[in-house]
């Protein structure tokens, strides 16, 4: 480790050293905001057009750009923002903070910067998908609820097994493959009701941005893609209330300044009410959700910046009085922008996030069942971005992360006797040092590459089990189990993991390629199709190696249109595995000690080609993703080692979105997604004991059979009250949604059982195979949203 | 796991479920082997039939040309189809001589059939006494029951013993007839979370005043408590989206058959439902 942190530093030295010292140069900087709201504009560019070169702000807003003395205008460009100009004399370092005007909504006065918006073509970045809420807001949705992760699931290379499904699927990486970040935070079960709603609350995102392929070295943990959502931070300028009234849930939230441009808080809470609505009918049971999203920050001075932020939300299941269970998200960030000089930002997070969950059965205190679990973490996360020059940043950073995983807490009563069955709680501790610097090397080429180092320690207090695997998969055998103590390392593992990207601009078009090593040492460990609220996450341990990824992506991007109406990109990946978690036939995933004897280690494969076009100004507006892709598995002793597709497989993946604004009031959307059949695991026959019939497969295959392709239509509308051209004190619209329009059954699962109806005794039993659709006819609604 | 998907289907009005036709892969018949050794002297049984496929109409192909035997460490038990050439025992074997397997001892089948070998061994544990039965009105079904008059329930009383692992599996009778919540019920259990005195658990289904009660409490292996959760899995599975997918229960048969060679001891008691 330590050698790898000297070579790092080293690495750091030498960049210092291209620094050139020949002309006199002074350093422009600052941060750049809304001038409505002082919300931060992140990734908003700044142009200088004298020199043709340029920078973008980094996540917090902040940007620096170094030029030679002299008198610049420099153009200030975000999306859905009027381009500023400003004039420069620059003769010595200089701060310079900045207020975008949003575009005004008439539909007339869309600007055409005389620059090109090209961001797409330009970028290095590549296999990066960002959504910002307006766009999120425009897509009809189930129930009319506007949802971060169904909407990133109209994106290429995103996919999810079905309907109404926990979770999201990149580029044929498992649900756990992905990160899924909160400010900063990571969140462990992203899900609301089962996975029909995200614990995303629309209201206090600002900023969504998926990162599928060419990871940056600062990010890790996992496979297959980062989700990087950033809350908003709270009007600076006046308080505002925004809302929503909704078929399933209602939404308030609250911002404004504590101290004008200084200070300024943002609160946003949910609750749905079905089940209010629903309570004469339901006897007792009951099913809701409700969270809280809050932040307050800080400019303390122009150097020093106060972060924090939080999230709390719950679901609620209950069978009756007694029974049932919920689950939540806990996250809390605090962060401290610094800045050391006109060109060093740093950014110093600390974080504590916890998901847990609660199950309680029995009918009566005598004869009960509680089993809780939870998982904890502690994350220290230095941050800095060094603005070399024109030509190149740095990223250079650590990560600190302290698990606790205490898998169940478990008491059953029986008859009155207590039985503690609890397992013991797992800890370890992850780190990771990196560097990432995006280097011009002319203006067709750039280059970003970087080096993370990852280290993964699984500490005790803790027993180490060991195991004989006689016979490939099946459950390995226990020889030994040994308690270790507290602090010592049970299994310990590093990795580095080189990331690499280039851009060469062709014509009006650019070629990007990348390549990506990432090592995950944490596992959500889900037997079931779709994630469910109780898949528990596990750490990597002297049985349960890490899973390494290799990914290679190359794409073709290139806008086509006066002021580059339509953005296109093509990109194929190829994703290689390596201890994909598996598990045993007839796997005990729960409140299992020798969970680690039931999992075992496979190989994936998984590639594809991504289609995008998007168009984004005129009156027509919307985009089209299409995903041809295969994920497979091999495990020894499964599928008789053949590889096989996992669970969320699908083929095609197509998805289009339109919208079609008729005036400044009326705006039609509409929604049409067409993909595969997921695969799933199929009898072949059936046999009969004990007067049960029982169906079984003879090929012993896992995922042997497809479900049928699902499609469906959703559109909305939204609608502005109040007479055109007049401006009112509320912004408030309606929407009316309507949801899988034309009523397709679309399969959610397939099951199989005996046929229904009285066997008559001495006649045999016949099975049949039944096809399950969430939703299987159109559902309409409306939702109020206003903002004052 | 289902549970949930009817919460969801509730949740979500829109809903709904309706049986398909799958074009599934057809496959080759295999031999299925049933047999069970108690502990009570009588002529136990082995079934010997073959799977058919998932759409097959009918039901499963009874065998009656195979050599079954069953043997400890002293001696061999000869089996013979049904002897009694009852229509409704085809593919059922008994022992030719009535006897009753003793706890501690392993017992191991061999089952010839077409020039085919099957074996499978299950070792025979001891059973606790059952120690009485009683009945009492269910309130819930008393206010509407699904069978008029029908809404007493049978509690079970015993006493586990705490310094053994124990694996159970319990049968339910209303005169004479099984009886079950639901069609794909099979009740077993181990004992962790059972405590020494088990007092007053309700059985299974709801009887009728005069009705007889019967219950058996059968001692099973650990691979038969494996056999069992992976019987109950398959039949209770939705297709592997809440439940863990489907896999093929896992037998203690060698050579390429499924079903279970199981072994127990039996404790049986039955009452007559009174008030």
């Amino acid at each position: 480790m330590t050698i790898i942190k000297k070579a790092l530093f080293s690495a750091f030295f030498l960049f210092l050293a291209i620094v050139t010292f020949g002309q006199e140069k002074f350093t422009l900087n600052g941060y750049i905001t809304n001038a409505e709201d002082g919300e931060a504009l992140i990734g908003a560019t700044i142009y200088v057009e004298e020199l043709g070169i340029g920078s973008a702000a980094n996540v917090y807003g902040f940007y620096s750009i170094t030029l030679p003395k002299g008198n610049y205008t420099v153009q200030i460009s975000y999306v859905t923002f009027n381009t500023l100009k400003e004039t420069i004399e620059l003769s010595s370092n200089q701060r310079l903070d900045l207020e975008l005007q949003p575009e005004s909504t008439t539909l007339e006065e869309i600007i055409i910067t005389d620059e090109a918006i090209d961001d797409n073509v330009v970028n290095i970045e590549m296999s990066t998908e960002k959504l910002d809420i307006k766009t999120i807001e425009k897509i009809p949705a189930f129930l009319g609820e506007v949802d971060v992760l169904k909407s990133i699931q109209l994106l290429p290379g995103v996919s999810s097994v079905g309907e109404g499904s926990s979770g999201y699927n990149v580029r044929g990486g498992s649900v756990g493959q992905n990160l899924v970040l909160l400010d900063d935070a990571p969140v462990y079960n992203s899900s609301h009701l089962f996975g029909f709603f995200s614990v995303f609350n629309p209201d206090a995102v600002k900023d969504v941005k998926l990162i599928k392929g060419g990871i940056p070295a600062n990010y890790g943990g996992r496979l297959a893609s980062i989700l990087d959502v950033r809350m908003k931070e709270g009007n600076t300028k006046k308080t505002t209330l925004s809302g929503g009234v909704g078929t399933v849930f209602s939404r308030l939230a609250v911002q404004g300044p504590i101290k004008k441009d200084k200070a300024s808080y943002f609160v946003a809470g949910r609750r749905s009410y079905i089940d209010i609505l629903a309570k004469p009918f339901t006897d007792g049971a009951t099913l809701f959700f409700y969270d809280l999203t809050t932040k307050v920050n800080y400019n303390i001075n122009e150097k020093n910046r106060l972060y924090l932020s939080g999230y709390f939300g719950r679901d609620v299941f209950k069978f009756d009085e007694r029974q049932g269970f919920n689950w939540g998200n806990t996250t809390g960030t605090l962060r401290w922008n610094h800045l050391f000089n006109d060109r060093l930002f740093s950014n110093f997070a600390f974080i504590v996030s916890t998901f847990d969950y609660g199950f309680s059965f029995g009918e009566n205190d005598l004869d009960q069942f509680d089993w809780d679990s939870r998982i904890v973490t502690y994350t220290f996360k230095p941050y800095f971005n060094y603005f070399l020059n024109t030509n190149n940043e740095l990223s250079i950073g650590g990560e600190g992360t302290y698990y606790k995983f205490r898998p169940a807490e478990a008491i059953g009563v029986s008859d009155g006797e207590i039985r503690d069955i609890s397992l013991d709680n797992k800890l370890a501790f992850e780190s990771a040092v990196y560097i990432d610097n995006t280097q011009k090397i002319s203006d067709r080429i750039t280059l970003r590459y970087g080096l993370r180092y990852s280290n993964f320690q699984y500490l005790g207090e803790g027993t180490r089990y060991d195991f004989v695997n006689n016979n490939p998969g099946e459950r390995k055998e226990l020889v030994n189990a040994e308690r270790v103590g507290s602090g010592e390392s049970i299994a310990d593992y590093g990795n580095i993991e080189p990331r690499a990207s280039i851009r060469y601009k062709i014509g009006t078009g650019s070629i990007k390629a990348s390549y990506t090593r990432t090592a995950q040492y944490i596992h959500l460990v889900s037997n079931t199709a779709a994630p469910t609220p109780i898949d528990l996450w596990t750490p990597s341990t002297n049985n349960v190696k890490p899973q390494l990824g290799d990914q290679y992506a190359l794409g073709y991007f290139r806008n086509f249109g006066g002021g580059n109406n339509f953005e296109t990109s093509i990109e194929g990946y190829y994703r290689e595995t390596q201890n994909q978690v598996e598990y045993v036939n007839g796997a005990d995933i729960f409140i299992n000690e020798l969970l680690e004897g039931d999992l075992i280690g496979g190989d994936g494969r998984a590639y594809g080609v991504e289609l995008s076009v998007k168009k984004n100004a005129g009156k027509i507006n919307g985009w089209l993703s299409y995903t041809l892709g295969r994920s497979e598995l091999q495990t020894e002793g499964i599928n008789n080692n053949e590889w096989y597709p996992t669970r969320f497989d699908q083929t095609h993946n197509l998805k289009l979105f339109g919208e079609y604004s008729f005036s400044e009031k009326t705006s039609i959307s509409a929604n049409f997604t067409y993909v595969s059949g997921t695969p799933i695991t199929a009898p072949t026959s059936r046999f009969v004991q004990q007067g049960i019939t029982i169906p079984f497969d003879y090929f012993d295959e896992r995922n042997n059979y497809r479900i049928p392709a699902t499609h469906r239509l959703d559109i909305g509308v939204k609608w502005v009250p109040g007479k055109p051209g007049k401006a009112r004190k509320v912004k408030d619209y309606f929407v009316f949604s309507v949801y899988n329009i034309y009523g397709n059954k679309n399969p959610f699962s397939v099951f199989f059982s005996q046929k229904e109806g009285r066997v008559l005794p001495g006649n045999p039993t016949e099975t049949v195979a039944n096809q399950f659709s969430i939703i299987g006819a159109p559902v309409p609604a409306i939702s109020y949203n206003f903002t004052f | 796991m289902k549970k949930i998907l009817i919460i969801l289907s509730l949740f979500s009005f829109a809903a709904c479920e309706e049986t398909v036709t799958l074009d599934l892969e057809n496959s080759e018949p295999v031999f299925i082997i049933e047999g069970l050794v108690t502990d009570q002297n009588i002529n136990q049984y082995v079934r010997v039939t073959r799977s058919v496929d998932f759409y097959a109409s009918g039901g499963a192909e009874t065998i009656s040309n195979a050599v079954v035997t069953v043997s400890d460490d002293n001696q061999t038990f000869t089996y013979t189809h049904n002897p009694n050439a009852s229509t409704d025992s085809l593919g059922y074997y008994l022992s030719t001589q009535q006897f009753a397997g003793e706890p501690g001892k392993v017992y191991n089948l061999r089952v010839e059939v077409n020039g085919q070998v099957f074996t499978a061994s299950d070792e025979l544990f001891r059973v606790t006494e059952i120690d009485s039965l009683t009945s009492e009105i269910d309130e819930e079904e008393f206010e509407d029951p699904d069978e008029e008059g029908e809404f007493y329930e049978m509690l079970f009383y015993t006493t586990e013993p705490q310094d053994t692992k124990d694996y159970y599996l319990f049968k339910f009778y209303k005169n004479g007839a099984i009886i079950r919540d639901d069609e794909n019920d099979i009740f077993f259990s181990d004992d962790e979370l059972l405590a020494e005195n088990i007092e007053g658990v309700p059985t299974a289904g709801y009887y009728s005043l005069g009705d007889t009660g019967t219950v058996e409490m059968y001692s099973i292996s650990n691979s038969a408590f494996i056999y069992y959760n992976d019987l109950i899995n398959l039949l209770l599975s939705d297709g592997g989206l809440f439940g863990s997918p489907p896999v093929n229960p896992r037998t203690n048969i060698q050579g390429g058959a499924l079903g279970f060679f199981q072994t127990s001891a039996v404790a049986s008691r039955s009452i007559v439902i009174t008030d």
